[in-house]
């Protein structure tokens, strides 16, 4: 088929050119070809096209061709010919301090992996992104978005918190560019800038960091049973685990745990540190950090779980009580994965069909009845 | 925020090097993030997607014959990597099937030639766009927006006969530089303005 006649009838039709003879070849042509004419009726959408320029017209490939390279070949960057070290030493003396904060942010932002900003658009999108921003002397702001902070703090203000309700999680970046993902019933405070040695921020409750690298400037996370030091990695910190201890787990690169009886341990990747109190020493074990960690990623990863154990995480997040009406709920034992953001209704279907239990959601309760093999 | 290149070519891709990557980046990067983006409507996952894809060309640096294989090469790299994407995030079957529907698949006709491919006219046609002198973008878009020469002269307070001059320049400049299918379509929606 020879496409440029497509191509002039289609654009004859729209500008009524049309002759009867012609017309009648389009109509066969767009009969026959089902797949045309969706494209046909596509092209009449004036409206699309000049949102689609707009949309296009945001992305900058400069940007991202230096980022590519950076990401690639690093080894490229140090390199400096002799004509762009005399321009930026002269950039440097004119500029001065603006120079030096340009620089900063120079820094490399952590790119999320794929998993995490999947999830983090599924949390956004269903309305579970949000939290409170305190600032001092000043009344508490809901956030609905990392974004909305700038506009709330101003030049005096040097920390502010972000805090989570129960049902809320909240997904941030600070000002070196590390990316935070705070889980629900949590607190985090920073920094408007950071200065000095160290990049110091405090948790209490339980967040995910993708930190930015900078080996000259670590980054502490202070709590109140200890502190978690590292350089330019990922990490998960919880403060609130059941029995009352506190457990970090590294995912990438390298960390230091120090309990507050001041003793620190080193993590590798992979490897789980529990602090039992203040006073204790941090023990470390080597963990499959999947079911620590699938919160970040927007599931619940169950690994030969009570049913009990289940239901007690999943009533916390749905925010529902649970009463068993059966004995032996110890003995079930559970092993999967749960997409964290579907409605509840959905996820006891899929209990109910996989446990062979009668589950039933009445009201604020989750009621979980006699054995049954009969279908609801 | 466009990068300036003169056209693409194969020789130039085939040696690999900086001009190699800067030649990409400046003919492709934002039409394919375009294309990602009509199904993913997130700008970041997007540009990672096509990111990758520029990644994978080249770790592997396969040998082009025509640069038709070239776009085949990208169009389904970013087709198959939003795709990916898309499932992750929706785990039901059925949905997957009717999304990849939607997402247009870049083929070649037997004999190689590139067949139609709305994807590819944006690409051409933004990049165009991209290259016109300030007034005349801005007075073209006005219009490709639906926006009627008395509404635009309004605007930016000028009087209509320039208007309709800015925009019988762009549309030239842009016939210059547009293959003639590319370029129908695009007087048909100029003229449909009028």
């Amino acid at each position: 088929m020879d496409h440029s006649d497509v191509n002039t009838l289609i654009r004859k039709s729209l500008t009524g050119e049309l002759s009867d003879e012609e017309k009648v070849d389009l109509e066969r042509l767009l009969k026959g070809d089902p797949a045309l004419k969706e494209k046909y009726k596509a092209f009449c959408q004036l409206r699309h096209f000049s949102d689609r320029y707009r949309q296009y017209k945001k992305v900058n490939a400069r940007r991202a061709l230096k980022e590519f390279k950076k990401e690639h070949f690093p080894h490229l960057y140090p390199v400096w010919s002799v004509w762009t070290a005399a321009v930026s030493i002269l950039v440097l003396i004119v500029s001065g301090f603006w120079f030096f904060r340009d620089h900063r942010m120079e820094i490399r932002n952590p790119q999320l992996p794929r998993e995490a900003l999947v999830a983090m658009n599924q949390a956004k999108h269903a309305g579970l992104n949000a939290a409170t921003f305190l600032v001092k002397n000043r009344p508490p702001v809901s956030v609905t978005s990392d974004s909305l902070i700038a506009g709330i703090v101003s030049r005096y203000d040097s920390a502010g918190t972000i805090v989570t309700r129960h049902d809320k999680e909240f997904w941030m970046s600070l000002p070196d560019g590390t990316r935070v993902h705070l889980n629900y019933n949590s607190r985090l405070t920073y920094p408007m800038e950071f200065k000095g040695d160290s990049r110091q921020v405090e948790l209490e409750g339980e967040a995910y960091f993708f930190v930015a690298k900078d080996k000259r400037h670590p980054f502490i996370v202070k709590t109140n049973m200890g502190d978690v030091k590292e350089y330019g990695t990922d990490f998960n910190v919880n403060t609130r685990e059941e029995n009352g201890s506190m457990s970090i787990v590294l995912v990438n690169g390298s960390i230091s745990v120090t309990s507050k009886n001041g003793t620190p341990r080193i993590l590798k990747p992979g490897e789980m540190a529990v602090i039992k109190t203040a006073e204790s020493t941090p023990v470390i074990t080597k963990v499959d950090v999947m079911p620590y960690v699938a919160w970040n990623t927007g599931r619940f990863v169950f690994d030969d779980c009570s049913l009990s154990r289940l239901m007690s995480v999943l009533s916390r997040w749905y925010d529902k009580k649970v009463v068993f009406n059966i004995g032996n709920a110890e003995k079930l034992s559970f092993t999967g994965i749960l997409n964290r953001y579907e409605s509840l209704d959905v996820t006891i279907r899929a209990l109910r069909t996989i446990t062979g239990l009668e589950i039933n959601v009445d009201g604020g309760n989750i009621i979980i009845g006699q054995e049954s093999r009969r279908k609801k | 925020m466009s990068m300036k290149v003169n056209g693409l070519s194969l020789d130039t891709l085939h040696q690999w090097n900086d001009s190699s990557l800067t030649m990409l980046y400046a003919c492709f990067f934002k039409a394919l993030v375009n294309y990602s983006f009509q199904m993913t409507s997130d700008e970041e996952i997007s540009k990672d997607i096509v990111q990758e894809v520029f990644w994978n060309l080249w770790k592997n640096k396969p040998s082009f014959k025509t640069i038709a294989q070239l776009k085949v090469y990208l169009y389904t790299g970013v087709r198959n990597g939003t795709l990916n994407q898309i499932r992750a995030i929706r785990a039901e079957r059925t949905h997957v099937v009717r999304i990849s529907d939607r997402m247009q698949e870049y083929q070649l006709a037997e004999d190689g030639s590139e067949e139609f491919f709305p994807e590819e006219v944006y690409r051409q046609l933004f990049l165009s766009i991209d290259e016109l002198p300030a007034r005349q973008r801005e007075i073209f878009l006005m219009s490709m927006e639906g926006k009627k020469n008395g509404e635009i002269a309004k605007i930016l307070d000028i009087a209509i006969d320039t208007v309709k001059t800015h925009k019988r320049r762009a549309i030239m400049a842009l016939r210059d530089k547009l293959s003639l299918e590319v370029f129908s379509l695009l007087f048909v929606l100029v003229v449909f303005n009028e």
